[in-house]
């Protein structure tokens, strides 16, 4: 005991011989971390890795997504920006066709939607799409029956360094964490973009890989989801008691507005910041904007901040499908029959929207 | 909390610290117990709040019987000295072992006894040793009890309250007192923060990467796939580096962040994969742990049985076997099984104990030997490669699922017949320099062999209690030692920023966590 009091004594007085300059020492490893930091943000890197790095999640239709906008010529004209719910249901396929039918074959349509809600990750896709395909003529972005109060869980991944460090501070619960995990994203993405080989990335475009401009999103999910559906929908009392149930489920899940109406650009100020940089951009580019609401099975008629919404962008609600569970995959998204009676109604509003060239 | 996640560096440690020196700096002495309890309490809470119950009620205990048995003597103090001990075994034996005795009673009666699975409540192995320790020095009168908070603090100071260093009242506590607490606060937490970013650094960027190497090998052994003999080698290597530099860095981080707080903790690691022999490896290896065992175990084990053996009059090799060679697998079957309740950690006691006992044979066999010739050099480079071969077999059923998954890389490891494969192992271009362990392996190696440990980095500012018994061992080949100039400083910030940089790369636990 006695060597270790000593030992302690001789510490402290060796302690006291540091410097009186070990405050500015401390400055010194402060400036240096964040000098740090600063370096590795800036760290440059291929934005294909950006969108390759979700191979393996359910996000994994990104690196289709960079395909799609960046090297794939075909033209859009209406592209489809929105949760599962907009990826399965506006089958852009479906919706060509449809438009072929009505007298409208020259407009192509794009559908980059991925699951989740999230409208920070829009943006983020929009100016993609925008820098690669400046003719687009249609921005058609999916809502849910409220707008979610945080970011989409993979903005912080796709996201460039810019658009995280200026994602909107009012209550985004989410950037904290994106901000933090930013520097070693930056590192990793950088040393993806010299070996890609060793992440597992591509460093070019594989023709071969690529699904071509208007897959089917149900592929990307399940490619056994043709028996998964036959499945689901063999017993029709079986199939809507199930809807039934979940849709429930669903509405206990909604969250109604903890604060009053005055307080909503802070509840839910990410999803309107995002909302209102998009339809700013929109504007500033010439672009139309629509907000689709496809309602989970017995579900509302339109979304619960419809009138927020609509002092952005027009809403085109599908309510007519929302009763039927026949339309219905599981409670919140299409089946093919849902995709069929869907994709004429999305020709429909689309004809209505974009005046033919002369 | 974990020492390795944000919330902790940014919030928890820098509010705990500014509340602690404000505290000192008001006068307010006699609150630091309540508030760094308060605050460690917090940081066990994050974990699981239930069990916050459980700590605290295991602390009252033990203070109740600390301070019977501060009054007692004689026989009433040794009968309250084993209830207490007695206790601590059963709440340990409980929630730790309970499960693990169910499951293999009706394995082998073909019973079917029920038990809900429980929880492991986190640190207990830790405290229950600590506190166990304290009743004994109380008993042995070398320390009292001198109040709750102060007990409360001893206990669960967060630094040391999940993995260690596993501490003693007379160590710790008198630091707490005196005019120097809170004297040399900038120097203490200069020195702190150097120590806490070499250990965040050895945990995220080192270990972390160790396990993206060595995981996926156990796990095809655990899947029952045949292991090859680069695989298992891999596997074996690449979990030693994790353990090490995951548990060694958890305990750098607990002494950097003691001496911010200007406490300092005993060392728990000093370069033990450098040792020559088990033995030495096993004085350098949670040494903590290990000064418990000798202490409170080891002690008062071999010396009845040097009596008895004295009385019987056995001879040289027959007093081996009954005072060393048995107290000592015996004790290292109960090191084992102390990690955790499986028959992994039997084995890997069983194992440990086993080459101790073949490690002081030989130097009782040689001793005399020993005196004219000295080992030369080849002699211990063979030494420490043996030293290292039979450590990474022992972890390789420490780190695996089941007996039968070690089983798989054992052999593996012994399966020479792919060592035509061998060139495989350098990587073909840049890519595998990053996918394959090669490059990677040869790093940490070096690092580990010739590099200076922490306490020697940091040496000129006494980082560890007992520094001085500790200065000469293990000199490095390549020495440099910390100091707070101005490339230190950006060598400092540089590594901070990479151990915190790393955090994104997926929170792991600590490997000790789980014991």
């Amino acid at each position: 005991m006695a060597s270790d009091s000593g030992a302690h004594a001789d510490a402290l007085s060796h302690s006291g011989t540091l410097p009186r300059r070990r405050g500015r020492f401390l400055g010194v490893v402060a400036a240096t971390f964040a000098a740090c930091m600063v370096l590795s943000v800036a760290l440059p890197h291929d934005p294909y890795i950006r969108y390759q790095s979700f191979k393996g999640t359910i996000f994994d239709r990104l690196s289709w997504v960079y395909d799609r906008l960046y090297h794939d010529n075909t033209p859009i004209d209406v592209l489809f920006i929105g949760s599962s719910r907009t990826a399965r249901g506006a089958n852009a396929a479906a919706i060509e066709a449809e438009l072929a039918e009505i007298g409208r074959p020259e407009l192509r349509v794009a559908n980059i939607s991925e699951p989740a809600s999230g409208m920070d990750i829009r943006l983020t896709k929009l100016r993609d799409a925008l820098r690669a395909h400046p003719e687009i003529r249609l921005v058609v972005l999916g809502m849910v029956e409220a707008l979610p109060r945080d970011g989409h869980q993979a903005f912080g991944d796709l996201a460039t360094a810019g658009q995280v460090l200026t994602a909107p501070w009012v209550i985004n619960r989410t950037l904290p964490e994106n901000l933090a995990a930013l520097p070693f994203r930056q590192i990793e993405l950088a040393l993806a973009s010299r070996l890609p080989d060793a992440f597992g990335y591509r460093a070019a475009f594989d023709p071969d890989a690529y699904p071509g401009p208007t897959p089917d999103h149900r592929d990307f999910n399940d490619a056994n989801w043709r028996e998964i559906e036959a499945a689901k929908l063999s017993s029709a009392p079986r199939h809507a008691a199930e809807l039934a149930a979940e849709s429930v489920m669903r509405r206990r899940e909604i969250t109604p507005p903890v604060l009053p109406d005055a307080l909503a650009w802070a509840e839910f100020g990410v999803s309107r910041s995002y909302l209102q940089d998009m339809a700013r951009l929109l504007e500033d580019e010439g672009v139309e904007m629509a907000f689709v609401f496809l309602p989970f099975y017995d579900g509302y008629d339109e979304p619960l901040d419809a009138d927020y919404l609509r002092s952005v962008a027009p809403i085109w609600s599908a309510a007519f499908m929302r009763e039927t569970p026949m339309n219905y995959f599981d409670a919140a998204h299409a089946s093919q029959h849902g995709i069929d009676l869907l994709a004429p109604w999305f020709a429909r509003r689309i004809a209505d929207t974009l005046e033919p060239a002369r | 909390m974990l020492f390795n996640s944000l919330e902790f560096v940014f919030l928890f440690l820098p509010f705990t610290l500014a509340g602690y020196y404000l505290l000192i700096r008001a006068g307010l002495r006699d609150w630091i117990f309540l508030f760094l309890v308060s605050a460690s309490l917090v940081f066990y809470a994050v974990w699981n709040p239930p069990y916050v119950l459980l700590l605290i009620a295991s602390m009252l205990a033990n203070y109740a019987v600390g301070l019977g048995l501060e009054r007692l003597r004689g026989r009433g103090q040794a009968s309250l000295m084993a209830l207490g001990i007695v206790l601590n075994v059963a709440v340990l034996f409980y929630f730790k072992y309970a499960n693990f005795f169910v499951d293999n009673l009706n394995a082998v009666s073909g019973a079917n006894y029920t038990l809900e699975r429980i929880l492991l409540p986190l640190a207990i192995s830790f405290y229950t040793l600590q506190q166990i320790a304290f009743l004994v020095d109380v008993a042995r009168g070398e320390v009292r009890p001198t109040g709750v908070w102060r007990y409360a603090t001893f206990v669960i100071f967060f630094p040391q309250l999940i993995a260690g260093p596993i501490v003693h009242y007379k160590e710790m506590m008198p630091q707490f007192f005196g005019r120097r607490l809170g004297r040399f606060a900038t120097a203490n937490l200069t020195v702190g923060l150097a120590i806490f970013a070499i250990g965040l650094f050895k945990k995220t960027v080192i270990a972390d990467s160790a396990a993206a190497f060595a995981t996926p090998v156990y796990d095809m052994a655990a899947g029952g796939e045949t292991i090859g003999l680069l695989a298992a080698w891999r596997a074996a290597i690449c979990y030693t580096i994790q353990l090490y530099f995951d548990f060694s860095g958890y305990s750098d981080m607990a002494l950097g962040l003691a001496r911010m707080f200007g406490i300092k903790l005993p060392p728990n690691f000093h370069s033990p994969l450098r040792a020559a022999s088990i033995i030495e490896y096993w004085r350098r290896w949670h040494i903590t742990l290990q000064q418990f065992i000798v202490a409170y175990m080891h002690q008062p084990l071999v010396v009845p049985l040097t009596r008895f053996g004295a009385e019987r009059g056995y001879g040289k090799w027959q007093m081996f076997a009954l005072t060393t060679a048995a107290p000592t697998i015996m004790l290292f079957l109960v090191i084992g099984f102390w990690h955790g309740a499986a028959w992994t950690f039997v084995v890997f006691g069983g194992m440990h104990g086993i080459y101790l006992s073949v490690n002081e044979f030989w130097r009782t066999y040689r001793r005399k030997r020993r005196k004219k010739n000295k080992p030369g050099p080849r002699d211990m480079v063979f030494y420490h490669l043996l030293t290292l071969v039979c450590v990474a077999a022992a972890n390789v059923v420490f780190r695996a699922e089941g007996v039968d998954d070690a089983i798989r890389i054992w052999a593996g490891m012994m399966r020479f017949s792919d060592l035509a494969a061998l060139p495989s192992v350098l990587p073909a271009n840049a890519a595998e320099a990053l996918t394959e362990p090669m490059l990677f392996i040869l790093v940490a190696v070096s690092l580990i062999a010739f590099f200076p440990n922490t306490q020697q980095i940091m040496g000129r500012y006494h980082p560890i209690l007992g520094w001085a018994k500790w200065r000469a061992v293990a000199l490095p080949t390549i020495a440099f030692r910390w100091r707070p100039s101005l490339p230190w400083a950006v060598i400092t910030g540089v590594v901070l920023f990479l151990g915190v940089a790393f955090i994104s790369r997926g929170q792991t636990e600590f490997i000790y966590f789980n014991f």
